[in-house]
């Protein structure tokens, strides 16, 4: 099981990685930090050539360079890549980041909460869900 | 022109009167005398019936007839014996009414002194000359200058002959031009006076007039008092009898009196030579007329000895001796020169006298015109003074005519210094000569209109320019226009215009950016709260226990505190919200908004075993989700300062006031102390420890913007201990809040009370 992981904020994408490790959540995290090292890394490009394609993207909106809107509506346009599911992780309570983030496909939205305990629920929900339900669409 | 005639009439009244003062007195009798003298002998006139029958005498009475001299014979008692052709005229009665009168009763005459004296004076000196005064069978008053003469029949008998020449003619007109005169100088005194009196008015005006100078009345009164002494100065009938080569036979006293020339002067010489008569028409044609018909009549003019002007109307009657043949010729002449001038002279003066009353006339209407033209002035200035803006008005040729001293303060230009110039004065130096200026707009269409859109500037006397508001009103005065221009100077307005406009966009700037503030209050500040909140609960989670108890119950402070922080963050956001995410108002049924935030409620409702009552509550005009947010705040609000002993009561009641609707959310919870009123509202400002009631004290501040902005207000109804009632006010739905009428208004209402 590979994740890809798109977070700039050192202490969010931290607190993901304790969190897994903490809840003993067996995946393999490959960590970018914007928008445009993550769609490198999709599309297998420069440092990322060798890079495995991930099963799912865990992805932050508000990124450097590339914003994670972007990202996700690249994503969604590009045949290679718009089988892959994006979960859409950001602090941003807005209604209308919410609505567009379903209006470019993202498979799920959640929110960041400040709560650990319910951060660490969502995070075994999306282990439960994403990582052990689904049955994902055959690599390519 | 009759002045000279007069001035040489007037020297020679005297002479001409009193011409044969020494000469025996001649009278017309006398004449008859020497007229029949060779063929008839005057009967002595002694009785009536002989008066009659000597009248009866066809020749005679030709003779007396031709003259327009009352004859009339009588006896010494006044019985009339004989009455000629002029006394008809001059008094009315005819020959047959006359005959056989007294002639005292039938004239009713009045004597200057006693008839008896008269008649005495005439038997003592054979004659008698005065004034009478008679009165016509037409009652009218016949004024006469009578002359009385004793004839004495040759059997002893007495008789008067009484020759009378009406003068009364003369004396009327003398009381006409008098009256005329009377009225003229009546009319101009009065006129002057009324003229004084409204000159005296107008003059304190500026429009006034000056007084117009009154003819001199003076020529006028001249001429009268001349004419009057021409009439006193009257004479009778010229008698003349000439052959038909024109050689005077006889010559009377009144040929005398009317020409000069004395009875032996006249005789013998031929009579044209004589006076240098001057024939209106040829002579030879008098003369074909006369021997055609025996008679002619006509007026002719003659110079007397003085040479002076003589006019006369003349009769000719042509005498026949027995065989038929023409012999003589008399003639019998009234001097009318003083009637002509008379005539003239009343022509004169009646003319004068009503040029001058016309004058008069004229003269009081341009004077009663002026005074009354300067007191529609006196009223429009002051009206124009009075009026709190800068006025003035202008003539048809755009020069002002008017102005109050509001407009001289407001263009800094003396009254003085505008009257009479170009309305373009006042205009802005550029715009002089082209449409916008002031002084072109006035006339293009004179009609009532503002000038208030678009930029008005006029110029002040030290060249600034002022931006001003025009009223233009089109005014019409004694046929002339004008246009009356208010002119309001809004620099001031436009200052405050300005000023206000600045407020409104700092104001929506700084909404703005606290509405920007807001979100990112809540926005950017939830990310490092979340950071610190996420490590310092990781932290709680692994190292808890391993460190001392204190660094534990540091880590539940920081904790906790920064929970409270993101739950304040996220009700700042709420608030910004409420502008930013305001809806538009639409028709709201609050029953139903109460509903839905009584579920909304629901598990708070069933955990408090509240109990919840709600009128029927109206449809206003409001924001749904703002109105539902406000129903919702104020029954959490009901429901979380509950008391501890019971049981929550909360009322929802509504009721009219006015134009609005009046709610209460009444409670019967803890209460508040009313000094703190006002400081509930306040966003974050809390009256409880957050131990006993915890919450950000956000509820109450939201819900008092949700008010106000429906228009309405909040407030607090408590004391501590007894409950909370929050009233709070929406304005009713109008005819101006829905487009749609009262249709539509009552149908709401009877769904309402359904």
């Amino acid at each position: 099981m590979n994740v890809l992981l798109v977070e700039d904020n050192l202490a969010d994408l931290t607190l993901i990685l304790e969190v897994l490790k903490d809840e003993k959540i067996a995946v393999d995290v490959s960590v970018v930090r914007d928008g445009m090292e993550a769609m490198d890394y999709l599309n297998k490009k420069g440092q990322y050539k060798d890079a495995i394609s991930p099963d799912l993207v865990l992805l932050d909106l508000n990124l450097p360079k590339k914003d994670g809107r972007e990202v996700l509506a690249e994503m969604k346009s590009s045949p290679e890549l718009k089988l892959i599911p994006v979960v859409v992780l950001t602090t941003s309570q807005a209604e209308e980041d919410i609505i567009r983030s379903y209006d470019l496909q993202a498979s799920c939205y959640v929110t960041k909460t400040i709560d650990l305990d319910q951060f660490i629920k969502i995070v075994k929900s999306i282990d439960g869900f994403w990582f052990t339900a689904v049955k994902f669409a055959p690599k390519q | 022109m009759p002045a000279p005639c007069f001035a040489e009439t007037e020297e020679n009244q005297e002479p001409r009167k009193s011409r044969n003062p020494g000469n025996p007195v001649i009278h017309q009798s006398s004449g008859h005398n020497f007229m029949f003298k060779s063929r008839v002998s005057l009967e002595p006139i002694t009785e009536p019936g002989e008066l009659a029958r000597l009248s009866a005498q066809k020749e005679q009475a030709e003779l007396l007839d031709l003259t327009n001299d009352a004859i009339i014979v009588r006896d010494l008692d006044g019985v009339i014996g004989y009455w000629n052709r002029g006394a008809q005229t001059t008094y009315g009665f005819t020959k047959e009414q006359a005959i056989g009168q007294k002639l005292q009763e039938l004239l009713k005459t009045e004597y200057p002194k006693p008839l008896q004296n008269i008649v005495q004076d005439v038997i003592t000196y054979g004659r008698w000359e005065g004034e009478l005064t008679n009165i016509a069978r037409d009652s009218r008053r016949v004024v006469v200058s009578s002359r009385w003469v004793l004839r004495t029949d040759p059997d002893g008998g007495s008789s008067i002959l009484i020759n009378s020449n009406e003068i009364s003619a003369k004396k009327v007109a003398d009381v006409l031009l008098l009256a005329a005169e009377r009225q003229a100088e009546d009319v101009l005194a009065a006129a002057q006076q009324q003229a004084e009196v409204v000159l005296a008015a107008a003059q304190q005006t500026r429009f006034g007039q000056r007084p117009v100078k009154t003819e001199p009345t003076e020529l006028l009164r001249l001429i009268l008092q001349r004419e009057q002494a021409e009439i006193l100065d009257l004479t009778h009938d010229a008698i003349i009898v000439r052959d038909l080569e024109g050689v005077i036979g006889y010559w009377n006293r009144g040929a005398q009196e009317t020409y000069g020339f004395t009875k032996e002067e006249a005789i013998g010489k031929k009579s044209n030579d004589l006076l240098k008569t001057e024939y209106v028409t040829p002579l030879q044609e008098i003369e074909q007329d006369l021997h055609a018909c025996g008679r002619w009549e006509g007026e002719l003019t003659n110079y007397a000895q003085d040479n002076s002007k003589v006019i006369v109307a003349s009769r000719w009657v042509l005498k026949e001796d027995s065989d038929g043949r023409p012999f003589s010729i008399l003639e019998v002449s009234s001097d009318v020169t003083l009637q002509k001038h008379a005539e003239i002279v009343l022509l004169v003066a009646q003319k004068q006298a009503r040029d001058v009353i016309a004058a008069a006339q004229k003269q009081a209407q341009v004077v009663l015109l002026a005074a009354q033209q300067s007191r529609s002035d006196q009223r429009l200035r002051l009206v124009v003074e009075a009026a709190p803006n800068g006025m003035l008005m202008v003539d048809q040729n755009g020069k002002v005519a008017l102005v109050n001293s509001q407009l001289e303060r407001l263009f800094g230009y003396g009254r003085e210094e505008l009257l009479g110039q170009s309305i373009e004065l006042l205009a802005p130096e550029a715009l002089r000569g082209q449409p916008a200026c002031i002084g072109d707009s006035l006339f293009v269409a004179p009609q009532t209109k503002e000038m208030t859109k678009g930029d008005y500037f006029g110029q002040r006397k030290d060249g600034s320019l002022i931006p001003v508001e025009i009223g233009l009103s089109p005014l019409t005065i004694d046929g002339e226009n004008f246009v009356l221009a208010a002119i309001v100077d809004i620099t001031e307005r436009n200052r405050k215009e300005e000023f206000l406009q600045e407020k409104i966009s700092e104001l929506g700037r700084s909404n703005e950016e606290l509405e920007q503030f807001a979100y990112v209050c809540s926005h950017d500040l939830q990310e490092p709260l979340r950071v610190i909140s996420s490590y310092t609960q990781l932290l709680s989670k692994r190292y808890r226990g391993n460190l001392d108890e204190k660094a534990d119950l540091f880590i539940d402070f920081i904790t906790d505190a920064s929970k409270r922080m993101q739950v304040l963050v996220n009700d700042l956001l709420v608030f910004s919200r409420l502008q930013t995410k305001a809806q538009e108002f639409k028709e709201v049924d609050c029953s139903s908004i109460v509903s839905m935030a009584l579920a909304n409620l629901k598990l708070a409702i069933d955990e408090s075993a509240a109990t919840i009552t709600c009128d029927k509550l109206p449809v206003v005009m409001g924001d749904t989700s703002q109105l539902l947010q406000l129903f919702q705040n104020l029954v959490s609000n009901a429901l979380k300062f509950q008391s501890r002993d019971s049981a929550p009561v909360i009322e929802i009641s509504v009721r009219k006031e006015g134009n609005f609707w009046l709610f209460g959310v009444r409670d019967n919870g803890i209460g508040l102390d009313m000094q703190f009123a006002d400081r509930i509202f306040v966003i974050f400002q809390r009256l409880q420890v957050k131990e006993d009631y915890p919450g950000s004290g956000i509820v109450l501040a939201v819900c008092k913007k949700i008010v106000q902005r429906h228009r309405g207000r909040i407030w607090p109804e408590s004391s501590p201990g007894n409950g909370t009632t929050f009233y709070f006010t929406i304005p009713c739905i109008t005819k101006d809040v829905i487009k749609g009428g009262s249709g539509k208004i009552t149908l709401l209402g009877l769904k309402r009370s359904e």
